[in-house]
């Protein structure tokens, strides 16, 4: 399966840096099309906009949180199977258990470094 | 039971924790600006980015992390001021002034309260117009 290179991708942070670190990170690797959301609710904003080809997203913001996301996206039968990775600093067994049970496609605890996300992307979209 | 020292706390509820607070508050804002200069920095060195660059990226993602562990220090101490300030309504102990008064904190003290937050020193600028 190739991959589109093109294909607009959503990340989700609270924090500018981390936007910034993973927007960097993935146009590095190729990735043309970056829009940025800073929680779970202006996520969903873009996605009414717009189809994205992935979502990065990570776990504790508010209002809205992204494993709140992850369950709006998998319960939409437009975005259900948009591939969704978490992105966040909860390494606790429950939360990957919980975010596996709401359908999450990959999974990489904070910090992480450029061959962690392209090897978690490649799992998912296949390799590149 | 009886508690023989009955000394007031040493800090100011209502002054002291929301003033830690901001400190706390200034610490991810001053680290979230100098991380995105570098960032910037970065960006406009490379298109490409060589391997050096993304390591750098990746070292950066501390701010992040440091970021929501004073997050969660700073939601701790909101619950403790809302705590402290029920047990302080409930007439238990009173945070009224702090136990050492400005007046009579040494001039050596008095002077060792930076850094300021933003808005509470002067600028260089002034410091430069009033040494002229």
């Amino acid at each position: 399966m190739a991959v589109n290179f093109k294909m607009p991708i959503l990340i989700v942070d609270d924090y500018k840096t981390m936007l910034k670190i993973i927007e960097n990170l993935l146009k590095q690797l190729g990735f043309q099309t970056i829009v940025e959301a800073t929680d779970g609710k202006a996520a969903l904003d873009k996605i009414k906009e717009q189809e994205f080809g992935l979502i990065i997203s990570d776990w504790n913001m508010e209002p809205m949180s992204g494993f709140d996301l992850l369950k709006e996206v998998r319960a939409n039968p437009k975005t259900k199977s948009i591939p969704f990775i978490m992105v966040t600093a909860e390494s606790k067994p429950e939360n990957v258990i919980a975010a596996k049970a709401a359908g999450v496609s990959n999974y990489i605890i904070k910090p992480f470094n450029a061959n962690t996300l392209k090897a978690k992307i490649a799992a998912v979209l296949g390799d590149f | 039971m009886n508690n023989p020292d009955k000394s007031p706390p040493s800090f100011h509820l209502h002054h002291d924790i929301p003033k830690m607070r901001a400190e706390l508050e200034e610490v991810i804002a001053l680290t979230e600006k100098a991380t995105l200069d570098i960032i910037k920095v970065l960006e406009s060195k490379n298109q490409a980015f060589p391997e050096e660059v993304s390591q750098i990226l990746h070292s950066l993602t501390f701010q992040d992390i440091t970021g929501q562990r004073i997050t969660k220090v700073l939601k701790f101490l909101k619950e403790l001021e809302k705590s402290l300030e029920e047990v302080e309504k409930a007439g238990a102990i009173s945070f009224g002034a702090p136990k050492t008064s400005q007046a009579s904190v040494s001039d050596k003290e008095s002077l060792l309260n930076g850094p300021q937050l933003p808005g509470e020193g002067v600028s260089q600028k002034d410091i430069d117009k009033y040494l002229k």
